[in-house]
């Protein structure tokens, strides 16, 4: 027993070696395929409107016989109607993007220096549109509005955005102050700084990360918003997404490939963008520690 | 003079009491410690007489004008908080204009006394960087010349040390004492550790449970505690009880029976008990000198202690004690067992009985 016991771990070592192989080419292959699948989902969809977008067709179709730019001259028209929305979807999205951040900003530096019963009870209330599904925020909306005569109005529009959009906004910069040490607001006072001073003075430059990632993140849920803008807008406010969703409902026009296209072309210019500015001040950064 | 009083100061959080009856006065340009454990009322004492806590009753007075109810911002008093609260967003030169900012000095002026306070705590190399590209003892620094630049009133310090490794803690003892010293500013500083404020102070202030159980300079603290809490939290010493005889005058003492001559007959408690104390370095191991107290204890356990040894013994009837040895490494060996053991009658203190 002992003897063959002993003769044993001879050969245990080679096999034991190779099966420690095979994980280890699994554990680097599984996750790079996955990876790869991801990514596909995530972009081929997006990649495709881009041959669509030059289609010589005027429906929804890869180009037959050959490359057309009509779709990219059909949005630069006005009579379209295609820039119009652009710019409402624009001027939606930066008023309430603003606004948002203007409000959450008070409301979370507010329950940060008195938190209490009441502030977590507003809290709950404000990240509601998380919870709630739009499309049964949009049905209450349209009685609301009718009742105060808000609904197809620039006001009423960018009042909804501002409430959509505000879980993100007290999110980031909830976050934002979370990393700040509720200490500095006393040494401010102890120094002399009164509320004005405090909050332009310490408190904001120090959320400046938490106040860029809400307006981002509310102009982007302004700029995507259809489920409550096709209930509460008719003739009067026609943002993009709604434009989009006529145009694919009544003919199916490749012009929505066209924009889909440009938007896609904006997105990558302003992630290269910021990836190379990032890298610069990364690079500064390490440098002046050494 | 006085220069803060502090007259009867209460503060309830509901049913705890932080602070009972505080009173407490302190001299222009002294330095005086609050030392208590954790959860003494130390920080809520500081925050009273900085304005951030409303006391429930008691007034705080600075010469004569009372200040109880002033804000915060109108006291100019330089605080120096735990955390050091240092503005991450402003480089170290900005953390020491901000109160010369508020206060709208002229720029050529505020240039001026931050460059001075750089110098005063040696970081004139750093004034660009930001406070997280700082060590702690730097940021300590930048806390303190911050406090200092606008010429405060007082300085109130809620333990700056305690986030400090051990050997930078004393080096920073002394750059507080030199600050102290060069400045002439009043410091109002809070620890819980009895070193620290020994080392440090003018006056100390114990506090236990919230309230104020004895003031005086280290020395005394340390020669004649006020009681057992004093005589042994603060001053590290054996507590002992032993039985004394009213009659005879003798005294039965961790299994001795003796006459003591400097045990006051007023000390005892209807029950013939009182409360000694021993310092564990007046303990010594070996038999008696002349006039010199012999007591046979046991020695159960040893502990190396860097500098010596200490012994954890006990006495024959029953009560724990601790001897502190400095002979160091070159020293005798213990081993577990009986042992003799030396203390002068002059070491052995005696607490006030009723309240112990
Ligand atoms: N804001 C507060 N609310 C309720 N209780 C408090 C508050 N601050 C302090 N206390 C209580 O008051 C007592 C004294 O606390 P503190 O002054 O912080 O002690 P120390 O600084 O000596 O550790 C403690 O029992 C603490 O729990
Ligand atoms: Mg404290």
């Amino acid at each position: 027993m002992s003897d063959t016991s002993l003769a044993l771990p001879a050969e245990a070592p080679a096999r034991a070696n190779r099966r420690a192989g095979l994980m280890r080419s699994l554990e680097t292959w599984v996750p790079r395929v996955l990876t790869w699948v991801l990514l596909g989902f995530l972009f081929v969809p997006m990649l495709v409107v881009i041959p669509v977008a030059f289609t010589d067709r005027s429906y929804l179709s890869m180009p037959v016989d050959g490359l057309s730019m009509q779709h990219f001259r059909a949005l630069a028209d006005p009579s379209k109607g295609w820039i119009g929305s652009i710019l409402t979807s624009a001027v939606i999205g930066v008023v309430s993007a603003l606004s948002c951040t203007a409000l959450a900003a008070a409301f979370s530096i507010g329950a940060w220096l008195h938190a209490g019963r009441w502030p977590s009870l507003m809290r709950v209330i404000l990240l509601s549109p998380l919870i709630v599904p739009p499309i049964i925020y949009a049905v209450g909306m349209v009685r609301l509005w009718s009742a105060l005569s808000l609904l197809d109005t620039w006001f009423g529009n960018i009042i909804i955005h501002v409430i959509l959009a505000m879980p993100l906004a007290v999110l980031a910069i909830s976050g934002a102050l979370g990393n700040l040490d509720p200490a500095v607001v006393r040494a401010a006072r102890s120094l002399g700084a009164r509320p004005p001073m405090i909050v332009t003075g310490v408190i904001l430059p120090n959320l400046r990360a938490g106040l860029a990632a809400s307006l981002l993140l509310s102009f982007i849920v302004s700029w995507d918003e259809i489920t409550v803008t096709l209930f509460v807008t008719s003739r009067n406010i026609v943002t993009l997404p709604r434009r989009i969703w006529t145009s694919i409902n009544d003919n199916v026009d490749p012009a929505i490939a066209a924009i889909a296209s440009l938007m896609l072309l904006i997105t990558v210019l302003g992630l290269l963008a910021r990836l190379l500015i990032w890298d610069r001040r990364g690079a500064e950064k390490t440098n002046h520690n050494n | 003079m006085t220069f803060l009083t502090i007259d009867g100061l209460e503060k309830s959080y509901g049913k705890v009491r932080a602070l009972e009856r505080i009173s407490l006065g302190v001299a222009e340009g002294e330095f005086v410690t609050l030392l208590g454990p954790s959860g003494s009322g130390k920080t809520t004492l500081l925050m009273s007489v900085a304005g951030f806590t409303e006391p429930t009753a008691g007034r705080i007075l600075l010469g004569d004008q009372d200040i109880t109810r002033l804000d915060p911002e109108d006291r100019d008093f330089g605080f120096v908080f735990q955390g050091y609260a240092l503005f991450p967003h402003l480089s170290v030169a900005d953390n020491i204009a901000f109160p010369l900012r508020v206060r709208k000095w002229p720029r050529a002026r505020i240039q001026a006394r931050v460059e001075e306070m750089l110098a005063l705590v040696g970081l004139e190399a750093m004034a660009r960087r930001k406070p997280a590209q700082l060590s702690g003892g730097q940021q300590q620094r930048v806390a303190l010349a911050r406090a200092l630049s606008f010429g405060p009133r007082m300085m109130l310090l809620d333990e700056p040390l305690s986030a400090l490794d051990r050997s930078l803690r004393d080096s920073m003892q002394q750059e507080l004492k030199r600050l102290h010293r060069e400045t002439g500013v009043t410091f109002l500083y809070v620890t819980h550790d009895q070193e620290e404020a020994y080392a440090m102070s003018d006056r100390i202030a114990v506090f236990h449970r919230g309230r104020l159980v004895q003031s005086g300079p280290p020395r005394e603290i340390y020669a004649r505690p006020a009681n057992s809490f004093v005589a042994g939290f603060i001053g590290g010493n054996n507590l002992f009880t032993a039985r004394h005889d009213p009659h005879s005058g003798e005294i039965d003492l961790l299994g001795r029976r003796l006459r003591l001559g400097h045990l006051d007959p007023g000390l005892h408690c209807a029950d013939g008990k009182v409360t000694g104390w021993i310092r564990p370095e007046a303990l010594r191991p070996g038999p008696a000198a002349p006039g010199e107290l012999e007591l046979a204890l046991t020695l159960e356990d040893i502990s190396f202690a860097g500098t010596g040894d200490r012994l954890f013994l006990r006495s024959p009837d029953g009560q724990p004690l601790i001897a502190s040895q400095t002979s160091g490494p070159t020293g005798p060996a213990f081993r577990p067992g009986p042992i003799t053991c030396a203390v002068h009658p002059d070491d052995i203190g005696f607490l006030p009985a009723r309240q112990t």
